[in-house]
């Protein structure tokens, strides 16, 4: 447990008479793909919101690669790595692709605002870097040949990857994708699982994934979280969530036989 | 490839409106319009600031034209009433106005929407009281007088002409750095925030701070224009700094496009000289000044750059299907 990359404590969120989460503890180790599951309503989008800050728990505490985050405003926390997409896409519809990605390199912006109004040798090095990490970027989710179109014009499953790209070029040590399958249809499902696996496996991301896909789930999850009224019912990898009696019965119900056939 | 034409690529329409600009005196020698245009370089200016403010950043100020009126003011006393000289004045007249677009700023910007517009209009009203009240000092409603024009290295500048070349050159100069702005990672940060927060302070932009920025850079512009605008009359009235400057300010750059730092230009020189045009008109003049604002927003809800901009897009794409995917293949490249 000593290098989990990420440590929730008990966290307890409420808003008004709602108990969003009660006292949730995970933790997500360093390197892999853990999966939060559960039905709608059970929280898992509070929980990724508590780690970035956008909402403030109640009580319990958070730990980023040891340290505490609460407390600390959401741009901060991204400025340390903490990074994320939306359940509802958050495409910047005013930008091009490639300055929407340019846009999530913020977080290592370095120059000051008299290198931008005088253009200093400084401001061009700088912004050339962030363009061809944005190139490099959309090219690692495939969309560099969309580069100078406006965001808005994309179709919806390029401005999911689009969401990607805006993360990866941020070189999060943690990334939170909430529900990034939604509204894709099966091929494009598949093409963001593996998506997700390279980020892994060549960018060296520790990815917690919020998803409703079972089959994505099972396929690319190291670990899983189930979630339920804002509690943890179970805590494991695929093959143990998949025969855990509790989680069945909750929560995978009849597709139980099928995805045990997959992922075994 | 892209860098160095990313590098001239505010310098070259900026270089290419002065020099249109400069060549309007030869053309039309005639001072009224010289002094219709300074006046129009003038909004501009303002117009600029808030266009980085409500177009980029997406927050709105009903109160601008009181950061005009301050600078205006404070230099008129400092150059006028206390003798001053006149990069002394300048620096007073700015600061204060930056000073105070930061403590107003503070707790409005924190407030959204409605909330926001609320709380500069508050602020705005406010102040134009204040120009109205404390007569020993502004003069009161009928204005102040006697404010000398301005003097550069000793020499004032009395001639019209001279007096646009230096309007035209700070508008071009505010400009260069606002262009240059926008294409930095604090122009993609102000963007990120208007179409959304959440996003935007995820990707790890500290929106508190960059509103409060921008709101304070739209300030200081407004600022600029009103130091040039007291030392350009000589004289100034709490009119002039009043709600429906405010609006017309705002107008200006929702009609000029949103999108385009040259939309505020467009808009800021349409307005002003509009009812100068309109004038001939005499009494059905307000009804068809309405009218042209009702049509252009009917039919260019982008505003006049947008409008042409879309235009340009449509021609050239029905001339080169190609252009997109040819563009696209040297930006990789480059
Ligand atoms: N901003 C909010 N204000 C009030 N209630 C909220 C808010 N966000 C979430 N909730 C409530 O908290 C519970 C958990 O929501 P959420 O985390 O979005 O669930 P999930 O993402 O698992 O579908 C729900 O009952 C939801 O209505
Ligand atoms: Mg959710």
């Amino acid at each position: 447990m000593a290098d989990s990359l990420l440590q929730c404590r008990e966290v307890c969120v409420r808003f008004g008479g709602v108990q969003a989460l009660s006292s949730v503890s995970c933790t997500v180790e360093k390197g892999t793909i853990t999966s939060i599951i559960g039905p709608n309503g059970a929280g898992k989008t509070t929980l990724l919101n508590a780690v970035t800050g956008t909402v403030d728990p109640a009580s319990g505490s958070i730990l980023f690669a040891g340290e505490g985050l609460t407390g600390l405003p959401p741009h901060v926390r991204a400025g340390r790595g903490v990074l994320r997409t939306f359940q509802n896409l958050e495409i910047f519809t005013n930008m091009t692709v490639l300055e929407n990605v340019m846009a999530g390199r913020h977080r290592m912006g370095r120059y000051g605002v008299l290198d931008a109004f005088f253009r200093t040798p400084r401001y061009r090095r700088e912004e050339r870097a962030t363009r061809d990490a944005a190139m490099h970027a959309l090219g690692f989710v495939g969309l560099e040949s969309m580069a100078l179109l406006p965001a808005g014009e994309l179709a919806y499953g390029n401005q999911r990857l689009l969401e990607m790209a805006r993360v990866i070029v941020a070189a999060p040590d943690l990334l939170l994708l909430d529900e990034p399958a939604a509204g894709l249809n099966m091929q494009e499902t598949r093409q963001l699982g593996e998506l997700i696996r390279r980020m892994r496996d060549e960018l060296g991301i520790t990815v917690a994934l919020v998803e409703h896909d079972m089959e994505l789930v099972m396929d690319v999850s190291d670990r899983i979280l189930v979630l339920s009224f804002g509690a943890v019912l179970a805590e494991g990898t695929p093959l143990e969530i998949q025969r855990n009696p509790e989680v069945v019965a909750a929560y995978l119900g009849t597709d139980d036989e099928e995805t045990t056939d997959g992922g075994a | 490839m892209i860098v160095s034409r990313l590098a001239s690529g505010a310098l070259l329409p900026v270089g290419a409106f002065l020099a249109t600009m400069l060549a309007v005196p030869f053309l039309l020698p005639n001072p009224y319009y010289l002094s219709i245009l300074s006046l129009a370089c003038m909004n501009a200016i303002t117009a600029v600031g808030l266009n980085m403010l409500l177009g980029f950043a997406g927050q709105i100020s009903l109160g601008h034209a009181a950061f005009c009126g301050l600078a205006a003011y404070a230099t008129g006393i400092a150059t006028a009433t206390y003798g001053l000289p006149m990069w002394g004045s300048f620096l007073l007249a700015i600061g204060l106005v930056a000073l105070v677009a930061l403590l107003v700023g503070m707790p409005t910007l924190k407030l959204t929407g409605h909330y926001l517009a609320m709380g500069t209009l508050g602020f705005g009203i406010i102040v134009y009281i204040v120009f109205n009240e404390s007569i020993e000092w502004t003069g009161g409603p009928s204005g102040m007088v006697g404010i000398p024009r301005l003097a550069l290295f000793g020499h004032e500048l009395w001639e019209d002409t001279e007096y646009y070349h230096l309007v035209t050159g700070v508008l071009c100069l505010v400009l260069l750095l606002s262009l240059n702005l926008i294409h930095s990672r604090f122009g993609r940060a102000l963007k990120a925030i208007h179409t959304s927060e959440k996003a935007a302070m995820c990707i790890g932009v500290d929106i508190a701070r960059y509103k409060l920025f921008v709101f304070v850079l739209s300030a200081v512009y407004a600022g600029i224009a009103g130091f040039l605008y007291a030392h350009y009359l000589g004289f100034i009235a709490p009119s002039s700094f009043g709600f429906h400057v405010s609006v017309q300010l705002v107008v200006m750059v929702v009609l000029g496009g949103m999108c385009s730092v040259w939309g505020a230009v467009a808009g800021a020189f349409f307005l002003t000289m509009l009812p100068e045009f309109l004038r001939v008109f005499e009494n059905v003049e307000t009804l068809i000044y309405g009218g042209i604002l009702v049509f252009c927003m009917m039919f260019m809800p982008q505003g006049i750059v947008g409008g042409i901009g879309t235009l340009f897009r449509v021609l050239r794409r029905s001339f080169r299907p190609e252009a997109v995917s040819a563009q696209t293949g040297e930006e990789r490249n480059g």
